[in-house]
C-alpha cells in the first residue's frame, strides 16, 4: 500500500518551501503533491485537466489548504470538495495567514476538519506541521475507502 | 257721551289695558291718571305717578324734545314717535308713543299708550353690531371670503377675494361663480355638486378642508385652500366658501420635498460611500492579515534555515545577525496583529448589556496568573461593579489594562493590582491601580497614542498598542480614560463607560 499522500495547496513558493522543509524536519516521507492554485487542486482531487486517468489511490490522506488562492480560493474548492461524493469525507486542514473571524466560520461552516494558522515563528511552523503530521498521518484513521 | 259713561264703558278697557297707558295734563304734564300695566312697567305706585309730571319719567337730556313735541300744534291722535323712559330703578326703556288729546275731568289732556320696545330695539342693536362685525370680519379677513347663493351666484365677496381673483366686488355680484373663478375643467363638477347638495343634501366637499385650483381673471390658475360652509336662509341654501391662496405654501412644501430628496439622494451616496470604504477597509485588514505575514515568514523561516543548515558557514556575528532578523521578523508579525485587533474593536458592531466588571476583572486575573505562575500578585477587585456596555469589548480593555500593571509590577517586591470604582455622584468612575513602575506624568499626553511607549522594550515589552485600544474601548461607550502615575510609584488607569453630565 502505498504511503499516505499529503495534498499541499498553496500559492505561495516562500511557503509551499517552509512547508515541504517543516514536513522534511520532521522526517515525513509522505509523498506530497502541490497545487498551487484552486483549479490545479480541484483537477488534481477529480482527476481532470493535467490529472485525468488518475486512479483514486492519488487521493490525500490529508489536505493542507491555503483559502486566498489565485482562479479558484481555498473555500470554494472546500466547498467542492465536500459537495463531491469522492472527495466529501477526506480530511481538509486549513493552513492559512487569515485569522479573520469570517474566514474561520467559513471554514468550519464549509466542513473543513481544522484550522491552523500559520505562525511567523518558523520554528513554530515546524513544531505545528509536525503535530498536524502526527495527527492527520499517523493517529487519525481516515475515512473507509 | 258723558264723562261718566266714557268711564263706565271705557274704564276696564283702560285699567285692565295690558299696555302701559296714562292721562296726563297738557297744561302742566302733571299724570292725571295711569292704569295698572303702567304700575307694574315703570315701578311707580299710582299715587307717585300722580305726584310726578311727563318730565319726571324722561333722562334730562330728552326734556328739552318733549317740551317742543308738547308745544307743537297736534293733531287728535298721533304717533309720537320712539322715546326713552326712565323706570322708578333709573333703568332706561325704548318705547314707541301713541297719544290722543280728550278732557279729562274739564282739562285739557292726553291719553298715552305705551308701547314697549326695549327688547326690539335690544334686538336690532345686537343685530347691527353683528352685521358690522361680520362686515369688519370680512373686510380686514385676509382668507377670501366668497358667499354664493343656492344657484351658485356670488353674494358675498370680501376685499381679500377682490385682490386674490382681480376681480371688485360690483363686477362679481350676481354672477355665477363658476364662471368667475373656478377652473373650466371644474366646472362641472361644482355645478353638479351644488345641484345635488340643493337637492338631496348630500355633499362631499362641505365642512372640511380642501385642496382645489382656482383661476384668477387674468386666467392664471393657483392652488387654494377651501371650506365651504352651508347656511340656511329661507329655505334655500347659500354657500359661503374661505378660501386661501397657497401658491407659497406648495412652492414651500415642493421646496422641502426636494430638499428632502436631495438629502436622502446625498445620504444615500455618502452612504454607499462609507460602505465602500468600510469593505476597502475590511479588504485592507484581510490583506494585511494575510499578505504581509507571509514575506515575514519567509524572512523569519529561511533565516532559520540559514542558521541550521548553513550554520558551519556562519561565524558568531553572522548567526546574532539571524537571530536579530527573526526577533524583527517577529515583532513585526506582533504588531500586524495587534494593528488587526485594533481595527477589529473599531469595526465590531456594539451589544450592550449589563456587564459584571468586577466578574470580568476576576476571570482576567486568573488568567494572567496562569500566564506566571511562579510570580504572587495579589489582586484586589472591588464587589458589585456593574455598567451598561458590550461585555467582549470591555473585557479586552481590562485585559490590556490589567495585563499592564501585570507587566510594569514584574519588579516590585508586593505587587498588587486594584480594579475599583470610585465613590462619588455622577457617572461611574472605574480604575485599574497598581504599584509598579508608573511613569512621569510630563509624557502623560502620549499615553494613549499608536505605537507610544514610555518604556523601551528592553525593560518592559510591548507594541505600544494596548493603551490605543483601551482608549478606543472607553470612545466607544461614550466614556473617557485618563491616568495618574509616578515614576516608581504605580500607576492608576481612570475610565468612564458614558457620557460625563451636561452639569459637570
Amino acid at each position: 500500500m502505498e504511503a499516505k499522500r499529503i495534498l499541499l495547496v498553496e500559492d505561495n513558493p516562500d511557503d509551499e518551501e517552509l512547508t515541504l522543509r517543516a514536513l522534511r524536519n520532521n522526517h515525513m516521507m509522505n509523498p506530497v503533491t502541490v497545487a498551487h492554485d484552486g483549479v490545479e487542486a480541484l483537477d488534481y482531487l477529480f482527476a481532470t485537466g493535467p490529472y485525468a486517468g488518475l486512479d483514486e489511490t492519488r487521493l490525500p490522506a490529508v489536505t493542507l489548504l491555503d483559502l486566498k488562492l489565485p482562479r479558484v480560493d481555498g473555500l470554494e474548492v472546500l466547498r467542492r470538495m465536500r459537495a463531491d461524493q469522492r472527495t466529501r469525507l477526506l480530511p481538509v486542514v486549513i493552513l492559512t495567514s487569515s485569522r479573520e473571524e469570517q474566514d474561520l466560520i467559513d471554514g468550519y461552516r464549509l466542513g473543513a476538519n481544522s484550522y491552523i494558522r500559520k505562525p511567523v515563528d518558523f520554528a513554530q511552523f515546524v513544531e505545528a506541521v509536525r503535530q498536524l503530521g502526527l495527527y492527520w498521518l499517523v493517529m487519525n484513521e481516515g475515512p473507509p475507502r | 257721551m258723558s264723562a261718566s259713561s266714557v268711564d263706565e264703558t271705557f274704564h276696564p278697557l283702560f285699567a285692565g289695558n295690558p299696555l302701559a297707558m296714562w292721562i296726563y295734563d297738557l297744561e302742566t304734564l302733571a299724570f292725571l291718571e295711569v292704569n295698572d300695566a303702567a304700575v307694574t312697567r315703570y315701578g311707580y305706585s299710582r299715587e307717585e305717578f300722580l305726584q310726578m309730571r311727563l318730565t319726571d319719567i324722561r333722562p334730562p337730556e330728552d326734556a328739552q324734545r318733549l317740551l317742543e313735541d308738547v308745544r307743537s300744534r297736534r293733531p287728535d291722535l298721533q304717533l309720537s314717535g320712539q322715546w326713552r323712559h326712565r323706570l322708578r330703578d333709573g333703568r332706561l326703556i325704548d318705547v314707541e308713543i301713541t297719544s290722543h288729546t280728550l278732557n279729562f275731568r274739564g282739562r285739557a289732556a292726553a291719553l298715552v299708550v305705551v308701547h314697549d320696545v326695549t327688547d326690539r330695539k335690544q334686538a336690532e342693536a345686537a343685530l347691527r353690531r353683528s352685521e358690522a362685525r361680520k362686515a369688519a370680519i370680512l373686510k380686514s379677513a385676509l382668507d377670501c371670503i366668497i358667499t354664493i347663493d343656492h344657484e351658485g351666484r356670488v353674494v358675498d365677496f370680501n376685499p381679500a377675494a377682490e385682490r386674490t381673483f382681480g376681480y371688485p366686488f360690483s363686477e362679481v355680484v350676481g354672477r355665477p361663480l363658476a364662471d368667475l373663478i373656478i377652473p373650466p375643467d371644474l366646472r362641472q363638477a361644482h355645478t353638479r355638486g351644488l345641484a345635488r347638495y340643493c337637492e338631496t343634501g348630500e355633499h362631499v366637499v362641505l365642512n372640511r378642508r380642501i385642496e382645489l385650483r382656482a383661476v384668477r381673471s387674468d386666467g392664471s390658475e393657483f392652488p387654494v385652500e377651501l371650506a365651504i360652509t352651508p347656511i340656511h336662509e329661507d329655505g334655500k341654501p347659500m354657500f359661503t366658501g374661505y378660501l386661501r391662496d397657497i401658491s407659497d405654501r406648495k412652492r414651500a412644501e415642493e421646496e422641502l420635498r426636494r430638499l428632502n430628496a436631495e438629502l436622502e439622494e446625498r445620504v444615500r451616496q455618502r452612504t454607499s460611500q462609507l460602505e465602500a470604504a468600510a469593505a476597502e477597509l475590511e479588504a485592507f485588514s484581510y490583506s494585511v492579515s494575510h499578505d504581509l505575514r507571509a514575506p515575514l515568514r519567509a524572512i523569519d523561516g529561511f533565516s532559520l534555515v540559514l542558521f541550521e543548515d548553513h550554520s558551519q558557514a556562519l561565524n558568531d556575528e553572522a548567526r546574532t545577525l539571524l537571530d536579530r532578523i527573526r526577533a524583527a521578523s517577529q515583532r513585526m508579525a506582533q504588531l500586524i496583529d495587534d494593528l488587526l485587533d485594533l481595527s477589529r474593536l473599531t469595526r465590531a458592531e456594539m451589544v450592550w448589556r449589563p456587564v459584571d466588571i468586577a466578574a470580568l476583572a476576576r476571570a482576567v486575573a486568573t488568567d494572567l496568573t496562569k500566564t506566571d505562575p511562579n510570580r504572587n500578585v495579589t489582586f484586589r477587585i472591588a464587589d458589585g461593579m456593574v455598567a451598561s456596555g458590550d461585555e467582549r469589548l470591555l473585557r479586552a480593555a481590562l485585559e490590556n489594562l490589567m495585563s499592564n500593571s501585570w507587566k510594569f509590577t514584574s519588579r516590585m517586591a508586593e505587587p498588587t493590582i486594584e480594579v475599583g470604582r470610585l465613590n462619588g455622584s455622577g457617572v461611574d468612575v472605574f480604575f485599574v491601580r497598581d504599584n509598579g513602575a508608573g511613569f512621569d506624568m510630563a509624557y502623560s499626553h502620549k499615553l494613549f497614542g499608536v505605537f507610544q511607549r514610555l518604556h523601551s522594550v528592553r525593560e518592559f515589552p510591548g507594541t505600544g498598542i494596548g493603551l490605543t485600544t483601551v482608549r478606543r474601548i472607553v470612545h466607544r461607550h461614550g466614556g473617557r480614560v485618563w491616568a495618574e502615575a509616578a515614576v516608581d510609584h504605580g500607576a492608576t488607569f481612570y475610565f468612564t463607560l458614558r457620557p460625563d453630565s451636561a452639569n459637570e
